[in-house]
């Protein structure tokens, strides 16, 4: 058995390479095109799609079992299953077109509906003296034990022809993705440049139905995209990002697939692709789970701290009563405050800053005032937090500056 | 022993309950537009089973059921919690979730194959196994004793159970389900934790799913959460009349699906038996589609029906005008009504038949039509005034939109456009406005 090293490498066999090679480029394209499907708000619109090849496979089979036996020629089957998948599209759109139901109905019943009408047709397919349906689940699951290399320039080139045209279209689809209305005031044909991303993600959801199968083929297309949004808000290093990330979900996944031949390769795919997202769910600088717990954390402390140099100015002892020791050290550390043997005294900078602290509450409280009898409006003790002397300063100077709201 | 009491009805039952559980549920996710939840939830409860299997070596329906819809709860959990730190729409949110908690359930499965036979397989999961409930009590007991009934299949007995615990759920929190779904901010400003509620609504979804897997399959339950409610929606605009006719629409769906692949394949086609899951779907769509072309009121073809009447009262009060205006002679006014062929002979019928026209060759005004007609002309000519006077338009620009305008008149609407209008008023083309009619 190969190891991962030589499977990567290439150094593994024919087949195995032709696999891999497949793989990265349907994971590539299908993650540059479905970035714009994400920016769109059409990403379930694959799933509809994806789901309604399925009575479209059937019939291909049906048919081109009548005309020579076998009923297995792709070409056969895709075209079905173009065919089928882009009615189930127009019903979504013939279902939007009533208004009174809206896309997420329109889709989860195009999808239920055209799969179980693809069921039905399996289930007479199965009943077939002689067919051989084994092709067919594969294509619901995906199996690339199957894939030959011809199959594999089929997903190559389908891929190149996707990416070609989003980098021809880069410009238009970028500002349809962002600002759609203006698009149609500068007069760029909106209509038919999401009628291109659509014709996109068919072609590359058909290609893609025998390496990951058409339940999972959607998360190619939405997965990776989704994962580059951690990173970036540039569109074009979105584009980048989301393409690596498809490309190694594709490697990783064709590569232990090839190891352990058990494992179905699309739902490793789809496995490696989700690790990645939750890398990012995690870790992602600004928008990760981890930096917003460690934001929050370290603004609780901020006024924790703001809290304590008040009471050791001789104010009224934190309201919150919180993070008491953490907001000392925090003090201690930032030279604010040192430790006596008579406890925690304020430091020459600690006194300005309290001093700042209690200025920048009081001309909070100055200028917007309190209800005679009830006290400082609680916004009182938030926005001392955030109102820095030079912001006090520029607000004073713009007040001073007319009288005119 | 009948193979009808056996085989047929036990799968029917259970099918109709799990389809009666979708369409009320079904009905609120609808309403909170979260139809894919049940889709992202169904997708998910995958690997809760597979779980269970794994850890029971059974199909035991309870352990089943607590895998898969504390799954499916997780699930809908994760695609919220990314839904708010990935700052996407939730369906991204959930495009994300659901493939992956598929994608591990399958895993989870072929290493369950590697270990040993399993008894649950891809398929089964997607598209069910109704032809597995079977009702066989022992030989010599009678269907309806004790012992008959405790043969009920299991998978019937779960299905009805989740039905009665839905309904009384739904039932009990009616009012609280309700505000939650038609207006989320007034149910927080109420005190009424909307947030709880939804997750008991999603909690209770995923029950179902679970409880549907085994009739219908994991994908198939979408059909019967979102089509049935959808299908009612085009009737309704009322909450319990919409529960009631989607919960319609699903046990029809259900049975007319089995019998259709069950009996319908041998019976007229000579094959043999279709997926009946498959079946039941494929009906829920079709109920789906011709709600949505034949429904009254908001139907496809009510509302083009609606909108060919209007245009055949334009064309019509367009006609009667046309020929008021050639009997006051005068110039031509440009420009004049448009409509298509057909339109306008439709008008002209009706015209014909109110007794507004006399038929014949060249059709001109009875007295009813030239009363009619000066209503018409004068409304037209009383926007004009308006739009001269108070919109600051000038008289060459006005004509073409009071010719649209002429036709709103619902109540005194023209009579409010110039309080008070003299008799000999004239128009911004100093043509005579004329009188209102005599009986107002």
């Amino acid at each position: 058995m190969s190891s991962l090293m030589d499977i990567l490498l290439f150094r593994a066999g024919h087949n195995t390479a032709v696999v891999l090679v497949g793989c990265v480029v349907l994971g590539v394209s299908a993650a540059v095109v479905g970035a714009f499907a994400v920016l769109r708000k059409r990403a379930l619109m694959a799933d509809a799609l994806g789901h309604a090849t399925l009575p479209g496979i059937a019939l291909g089979f049906m048919i081109s079992a009548a005309f020579n036996g076998t009923g297995r020629e792709t070409a056969a089957l895709l075209l079905g299953a173009t065919a089928t998948g882009v009615v189930g599209v127009l019903a979504v759109q013939g279902i939007l077109a009533t208004r009174r139901l809206r896309e997420d109905a329109a889709i989860g019943a195009v999808l239920s509906v055209f799969f179980g009408v693809g069921a039905v047709l399996l289930s007479r397919i199965q009943a077939l003296p002689g067919a051989d349906a084994g092709g067919l689940t594969h294509l619901i699951l995906g199996q690339t034990a199957s894939m030959r290399s011809g199959d594999a320039w089929l997903i190559a080139g389908a891929g190149a022809f996707a990416v070609a045209v989003v980098a021809l279209l880069y410009k238009e689809l970028r500002l349809v993705a962002f600002d759609q209305e203006f698009a149609r005031v500068q007069g760029w044909p909106v209509a038919g440049l999401d009628l291109a991303v659509m014709t996109l993600v068919t072609v590359v959801t058909v290609v893609g139905l025998q390496a990951v199968g058409l339940i999972l083929v959607v998360a190619l297309l939405i997965i990776p995209p989704a994962a580059a949004r951690f990173w970036t808000d540039r569109l074009g290093v979105m584009l980048v990002v989301a393409g690596v990330i498809g490309g190694a979900s594709g490697a990783g996944g064709a590569a232990v697939s090839a190891v352990s031949r058990n494992l179905p390769i699309g739902a490793l795919i789809v496995l490696f692709a989700g690790a990645i997202f939750l890398a990012g769910l995690l870790a992602a600088p600004r928008r990760g789970i981890v930096a917003s717990v460690v934001r929050t954390a370290r603004l609780r402390l901020l006024v924790a701290s703001h809290h304590r140099l008040r009471e050791l100015l001789g104010g009224p002892s934190d309201p919150l009563g919180a993070h008491e020791r953490l907001a000392d050290l925090a003090l201690r550390r930032r030279g604010l405050a040192a430790s006596t043997p008579a406890g925690l005294v304020l430091t020459e900078a600690g006194r300005r800053r309290a001093l700042e602290l209690e200025h920048a509450e009081r001309w909070w409280i100055d200028r917007f005032g309190t209800t005679p009898g009830s006290g400082p409006p609680p916004s009182a003790d938030a926005v001392e937090h955030i109102l820095s002397p030079g912001l006090i300063d520029r607000l004073d100077g713009r007040s001073r500056g007319g009288d005119r709201p | 022993m009948s193979p009808l009491l056996t085989i047929d009805l036990p799968a029917v039952l259970t099918a109709s309950c799990v389809a009666a559980t979708c369409a009320v549920l079904g009905t609120f996710l609808l309403l909170r537009r979260a139809s894919l939840l049940g889709d992202a939830v169904s997708h998910s409860v995958m690997p809760g089973l597979v779980a269970a299997f794994i850890l029971t070596q059974s199909r035991d329906p309870l352990a089943m059921f607590v895998g898969g819809a504390s799954a499916g709860l997780a699930a809908a959990l994760l695609a919220e919690v990314i839904r708010r730190h990935a700052r996407t729409d939730a369906g991204t949110a959930m495009g994300v979730v659901f493939p992956v908690a598929f994608a591990v359930g399958i895993v989870m499965l072929r290493y369950a194959e590697s270990r040993g036979p399993v008894d649950l397989d891809a398929d089964c999961v997607l598209f069910g196994e109704l032809s597995r409930i079977i009702w066989a009590p022992p030989p010599d007991a009678p269907w309806l004793s004790a012992r008959g009934l405790a043969a009920l299949p299991r998978e019937l007995v779960v299905a009805a159970a989740v039905l009665v615990v839905s309904l009384a759920a739904v039932g009990l929190m009616f009012k609280e389900l309700t505000l939650a779904s038609f207006d989320e901010s007034y149910a927080h400003a109420a005190g009424l934790r909307p947030g709880w509620v939804h997750a008991g609504l999603i909690a209770l979804t995923a029950c179902a799913v679970v409880s549907a897997f085994e009739a219908v399959g994991s994908i198939l339950v979408i059909a019967l959460l979102i089509c049935p409610p959808a299908a009612a929606r085009m009737f309704t605009d009322r909450l319990r009349p919409q529960i009631a006719i989607a919960a319609g629409f699903g046990v029809a769906s259900a049975v007319l699906g089995y019998i259709l692949a069950g009996f319908a394949p041998g019976a007229i086609l000579g094959i043999p038996s279709l997926s009946p899951s498959g079946m039941i779907a494929a009906c829920s769509g079709v109920f789906l589609a011709g709600a949505i072309l034949a429904a009254p009121g908001h139907g496809l073809i009510a509302r083009r029906l609606r909108r060919l009447a209007l245009a055949v009262r334009i064309a019509h009060e367009d006609l009667l005008a046309t020929l008021y205006r050639a009997n006051e002679g005068g110039p031509p006014h440009a420009p004049t009504p448009v409509h298509p062929p057909m339109i306008r002979r439709l008008a002209l019928r009706r015209a014909g038949n109110l007794g507004h026209v006399t038929t014949g060759s060249s059709p001109s005004l009875t007295s009813a039509g030239a009363a009619l007609a000066g209503e018409i002309v004068r409304s037209h000519r009383l926007w004009e005034r308006f739009l001269v006077d108070r919109a600051g338009l000038r008289p060459d620009q006005v004509h073409a939109a009071a010719l649209d305008l002429e036709h709103v008149r619902r109540g005194a609407g023209g009579d409010r456009l110039v309080p008070d209008p003299p008799d000999d008023l004239m128009d911004p083309h100093d043509r005579p406005i004329p009188s209102p009619p005599q009986n107002r």
